[in-house]
């Protein structure tokens, strides 16, 4: 113990059932607040990184010459337009590299008709978007496909948020379980020590100094089961991550907790022994109140 | 108002049961040392627990050092427990601490340094004749070294007002002599005593006022000129309590 308790809570089942439940919560609480730091970094990501980014195809056509010629006109229109920061064509190979994760090795086929695909950078303070690009490209390349991001980067991140309120709820509903389960175990445990409480509160001891032993005990207990589901769960997360990588694909995007994610997982152990404390020295004091 | 303890009308009963107190009323003067006796049930424990604020009364007023404890609020209660001893009939010492840290938790509960906390106790333990069994806990400990820490225990805070209910039921008469001496010694410095016992040899020998519970009434005899005891016990027709010698 942190220190000496005028109450034997060793002979007290209730520590003993405490740990392994808020193992089990600390280990949910881990996972989901790491799945929020890295949903959080994901949209992120991919925000900064295609929210100004708009993708042109230009179908393959009968003849190469003709794709050449087309895929020539295509940059010279979009290089000559206000707003356009960038205008680079993609590779075969990385074009194939795209195709990779859908088609596997049959991407790499040369005889499969791959499209030109030309990436655009561009400004949208300078009043630029789709439509202006298919008004400009559309008359003189009629086949040609204008695709932006942030549409589907839009359904993402609506997708993601979705997932990050579901994923603080189980944080929520973790409190309140933790909450409700030391109510439970403090009101049980101060029945089993009823009489070393009568005992101190005929000698004069103040509820809040009846309490305050209560509160160490449930925090110690906390940090020990804290620690028990942080032992636990960042094994897991680092499985997670090694599983994600080996993967090999660039379907999934990286995932990996940065200093912050891990700090607020640390950070878990302290927080739940803190509710813990609090619970239990409102439990006790509310009980006391009841006594003469 | 000079009483330590004063009783007017009071009842006591447990949920829908009858009354286990009945108009029960008694003042007690400070410094003055008396017996509770009566059969088992006879309400004598819970008496001495409304007397050390254990228990509310049902009805009726009760003043403790002067509050009324039907009107005090309850965070107002606790620096009158302080100044209460109490030695319990089972003793509830805590049996997972030594013997000096249960003499020791009356100071350590009011905040006292532990270089205070242990002058004192030690000094105490000693006086009680348990300076060698410090360290031991009570289940180690014989009936009648676990009496006397209950007893240090009680009043090692220099208590104005000591209850002790049958302190010498589990120890031969030896012990129980030297029990009732550390009592009679106390009472000297001021305090003011009450002792529930069945021991009918030590009630007769001491001269002290006997206040008899039967069948929840309360009975006083005495008082000697030693020990005053202001009896206005009704008995239902608000007589005066009988008085013996």
């Amino acid at each position: 113990m942190l220190q000496r308790s005028d109450i034997s809570f060793d002979t007290d089942d209730t520590g003993r059932f405490l740990p392994w439940l808020i193992s089990f919560m600390v280990f949910l609480a881990a996972l989901s607040i790491s799945g929020l730091f890295v949903l959080s970094d994901i949209t992120q990501d991919l925000g900064s990184e295609f929210s100004n980014k708009i993708t042109v195809q230009i179908p393959v056509s009968r003849s190469l010459k003709t794709d050449g010629l087309r895929k020539t006109e295509t940059l010279r229109l979009l290089r000559a337009l206000t707003g356009v920061k960038q205008a680079d064509p993609l590779s075969t190979e990385g074009v194939q590299e795209l195709l990779k994760p859908w088609l596997g090795d049959a991407a790499t086929l040369e005889q499969l008709p791959i499209p030109s695909v030309i990436n655009v950078e561009i400004d949208r303070t300078k009043n630029i978007s789709v439509k202006t690009l298919r008004a400009v490209l559309l008359p003189k390349i009629p086949d040609v496909l204008v695709d932006d991001h942030r549409e589907w980067l839009n359904y993402l991140a609506n997708t993601i948020r979705s997932i990050e309120i579901i994923a603080f709820s189980i944080v929520l509903l973790v409190a309140l379980t933790t909450v409700g389960t030391v109510i439970f175990t403090t009101r049980t445990s101060m029945g089993l020590q009823r009489e070393t409480i009568n005992v101190l509160h005929v000698i004069g001891a103040h509820d809040h100094y009846i309490a305050n032993q209560f509160a160490i005990h449930a925090a110690w207990l906390g940090v020990k089961g804290g620690m028990l589901g942080i032992i636990v769960s960042i094994p897991l997360l680092f499985g997670f991550k090694f599983v994600i990588a080996s993967l090999g694909t660039n379907l999934m995007p990286e995932i990996s907790l940065h200093a912050a994610g891990w700090v607020s997982v640390v950070l878990i152990v302290p927080t739940i022994a803190i509710i813990a404390m609090l619970t239990a020295y409102t439990t006790v004091l509310k009980s006391l109140a009841r006594l003469p | 108002m000079n009483d330590i303890i004063r009783f007017e009308n009071v009842g006591l009963r447990y949920g829908i049961g009858p009354e286990v107190l009945q108009d029960i009323s008694f003042d007690l003067k400070p410094g003055s040392f008396h017996f509770l006796t009566g059969p088992s049930g006879a309400g004598k424990s819970s008496l001495l627990k409304i007397m050390y604020l254990a228990l509310r009364p049902s009805r009726g007023l009760v003043y403790i050092f002067g509050h009324d404890i039907s009107t005090l609020p309850r965070k107002n209660t606790l620096s009158l427990r302080r100044r209460i001893g109490v030695v319990f009939q089972e003793f509830r010492l805590l049996s997972h601490l030594s013997a000096f840290d249960n003499v020791a938790l009356p100071l350590r509960v009011t905040g006292i340094r532990e270089a205070n906390v242990r002058m004192h106790v030690e000094e105490l333990l000693v006086w009680v004749g348990l300076k060698d069994h410090m360290d031991a806990r009570p289940p180690t400990l014989s009936g009648g070294q676990q009496q006397r820490v209950a007893i240090a225990r009680a009043v090692i805070a220099r208590p104005k007002l000591l209850f002790a209910d049958e302190p010498t039921g589990n120890v031969d008469n030896q012990i129980a002599a030297r029990i009732m001496h550390l009592f009679e010694e106390l009472n000297k410095t001021g305090t003011t005593v009450v002792i529930a016992t069945h021991n009918k040899a030590i009630t007769k020998g001491s001269g002290c006022p006997v206040m008899k519970l039967e069948g929840g009434l309360l009975k006083i005899i005495g008082p000697t000129k030693k020990n005053l005891v202001s009896v206005r016990h009704k008995l239902g027709d608000d007589k005066k309590a009988t008085i013996e010698f």
